[in-house]
């Protein structure tokens, strides 16, 4: 009889400390309007976007009128350098750096330009601004939304690797291009347009 | 009896709060594990501007 109350007590104690750990976890809410005009408040949503994406699949800036962007997932050639996406108007996730959710920042990168002298995807970047948001939308179909939070030209030769690809407090997902001036001896662009976004919390 | 039912609720307790807390925290926020950078940026333009 002993027994058998313990366990009923211990049972309870399971569900009351379940019941307690559930209400005890911050719930966050957002409650904003973005460039789409919905508001968001729930904290469902939030929880959805705070999670970890599985590998990114597409990508939509409205902003620039691009819905639904290929995510292609590259890594690094020979020389250390990051890989470009195999179709223009696609964009390439860096895959061996952060994973898009986590702490850190994690980088996509498009053409500028096409070898047809047409813009790729990735032409009317520097039109992006701060509040801008970006979508991006893993295998599964879960999105999370990013908010721009800066715009900056870095040299080629002076390219700021870590800050752009290393560890950060702060969930980023940064898109590159090319930007400047052709450089027709070394055949490249001469900067490097870096768009920094935060994960909307 | 009431003594060791009291203790063993608190500890039922304490125990699934703790593990419910850490499963959701890591859950929520989720570290990497290990990450590599490039030496240089991408070449993502063919100089036709």
């Amino acid at each position: 009889m002993k027994k058998i109350i313990l366990v009923l007590f211990l049972f309870f104690g399971i569900g009351s400390g379940l019941v307690l750990a559930r209400y005890a976890l911050p719930e966050k809410k957002i409650n904003e309007v973005d460039s789409e005009g919905t508001t968001s408040n729930s904290v469902e949503e939030v929880r959805v976007k705070d999670a970890l994406l599985k590998k990114p699949a597409h990508m939509s800036i409205p902003k620039l009128g691009l819905s639904n962007i290929v995510v292609e997932h590259v890594g690094m050639d020979g020389n250390g350098q990051m890989e470009v996406p195999v179709v223009d108007d696609n964009v390439a996730w860096f895959q061996p750096g952060y994973m898009p959710g986590s702490r850190g920042n994690s980088v996509l990168a498009g053409h500028f330009d096409k070898p047809t002298g047409d813009p790729a995807v990735f032409y009317r970047l520097e039109l992006m601004e701060v509040g801008d948001k970006i979508h991006l939308t893993d295998v599964d179909g879960v999105t999370q939304t990013y908010r721009v939070i800066d715009k900056v030209a870095y040299p080629y030769d002076n390219f700021p690797t870590s800050f752009v690809f290393g560890k950060s407090d702060r969930k980023m997902l940064n898109l590159i291009t090319c930007d400047g001036t052709w450089d027709t001896v070394n055949q490249n662009y001469s900067n490097r347009l870096v768009v920094f976004s935060e994960l909307v919390e | 009896m009431i003594r060791l039912s009291i203790i063993t609720y608190i500890m039922g307790l304490v125990l699934s709060f703790v593990m419910l807390t850490g499963v959701m925290a890591q859950t929520i926020t989720p570290e990497p594990t290990m990450v590599e950078e490039p030496t240089s940026p991408p070449a993502t333009g063919y100089g036709v501007k």
